[in-house]
């Protein structure tokens, strides 16, 4: 799983995901990718059940980009344990996403591979996502398919 | 390359106002360079998706027409604020330019033959989609090619490499990597799909905490 190798302090408030995400917003890498469209908290479970789905479909040939990383901790208390005493032990690593966000990258692979695998990793998340691909030569190409 | 035409017309400033402008269906605006001081315009949205799915795009040469305007002023699209879920045209920076005078601009790199190097079994990785070039406003390419067809695999292409039209240098590193060719990578999925489902099975196996930067040092201090 991801996680960081070092960290400051060992846990963190929640905090708040208001408004969108305006860097890590664009295509960077790859042709092909994966846009979140609610904010929310991916697991580092969750973004290597994506990559695993993703690279499993495109078997050989393609390259994957994960552009989130799971850098916040997330805390929780035993079960049946009462209230107080203090915060929970850090349990799992998050990364916080923000609607707009481009999670995953693709290239190397045709467009119908691209977007099914896409399809596959986005059913792995807890928020709504969208194929985007690469802005084209004379357009703004940003085509979109929704998924949960 | 040709000047598209643009229709513009004057706006009043203030957020409230470019809300409502947006949803009427304007993209606000702004015009400077040449010159002169920064005028707030307002352009039809419509027309400027036409624009930018229009020749180079982002890169066409406008000709910015006003209501009144005896002589329009030419200009390109210095800056592009687009909303990163809808994909909706937020705001256009216009600069007026001088069609005599150099100016620096990026294009994209797209690449030919890239079928007869998969068919040979490699890997084309693309690593730069953009260069950034200096040329006269009217020489301003669509796009730079990049014929891969005759790369095997461990070849690449950088910027300087690139055959550049007439009048058009180069201003990113010329030994900036455009495209490699590479092996393709066997999968070696199955591992970390078998360690994953172990993974999942000891789901509440005790996650290992990363180091703590600096704690000794921070306790000695508070000591202090």
């Amino acid at each position: 799983m991801l996680m960081p190798k070092r960290v400051k302090y060992r846990k963190q408030h929640r905090g708040r995901m208001r408004g969108t995400a305006y860097r890590g917003a664009e295509i960077t890498y790859g042709e092909f990718g994966l846009q979140a469209l609610d904010p929310g908290w991916i697991t580092d479970r969750q973004i290597e059940a994506a990559r695993i789905a993703l690279t499993r479909y495109i078997k050989r040939g393609g390259k994957v980009w994960i552009k989130i990383f799971p850098d916040k901790p997330v805390t929780a208390k035993p079960a049946e344990t009462r209230m107080g005493s203090g915060k929970g032990a850090p349990e799992y690593w998050v990364s916080v996403v923000k609607p707009g966000r481009v999670m995953f990258e693709l290239a190397g692979v045709p467009e119908d591979l691209a977007r099914e695998a896409m399809r596959l990793a986005g059913h792995k998340l807890p928020i709504r996502t969208k194929f985007v691909k690469r802005e084209e030569v004379g357009g703004e190409a940003g085509e979109s398919e929704g998924s949960s | 390359m040709q000047i598209i035409g643009l229709e513009v017309e004057p706006r009043q400033t203030g957020k409230g106002l470019v809300h409502s402008l947006r949803r009427s269906g304007y993209v606000p605006a702004v015009v400077y360079g040449g010159g002169r001081a920064a005028t707030a315009v307002k352009v039809k949205t419509r027309d400027f998706q036409k624009v930018m799915a229009t020749g180079s795009g982002r890169n066409n040469l406008l000709r910015l027409e006003s209501a009144g305007a005896a002589n329009p002023p030419t200009a390109v699209i210095k800056e592009l604020q687009v909303d990163p879920v809808s994909g909706n045209y937020l705001h256009v920076d216009f600069q007026e330019i001088d069609l005599t005078e150099k100016l620096h601009t990026t294009v994209p790199v797209t690449l030919v033959g890239e079928h007869a190097v998969e068919s040979r079994g490699g890997v084309v990785q693309h690593q730069l989609w953009e260069i950034e070039i200096e040329c006269l406003p009217t020489q301003i390419p669509d796009h730079i090619r990049a014929d891969i067809g005759k790369l095997d695999i461990g070849d690449s292409i950088t910027a300087g490499q690139l055959p550049l039209p007439e009048g058009v240098t180069l201003v990113s590193e010329a030994d900036e990597v455009i495209v490699s060719i590479v092996a393709p990578k066997r999968t070696v999925e199955e591992e970390p799909a078998a360690g994953e489902a172990a993974g999942t099975a000891g789901a509440a196996a005790t996650p290992a905490e990363p180091e703590v930067v600096k704690k000794g040092k921070k306790e000695e201090e508070e000591k202090d």
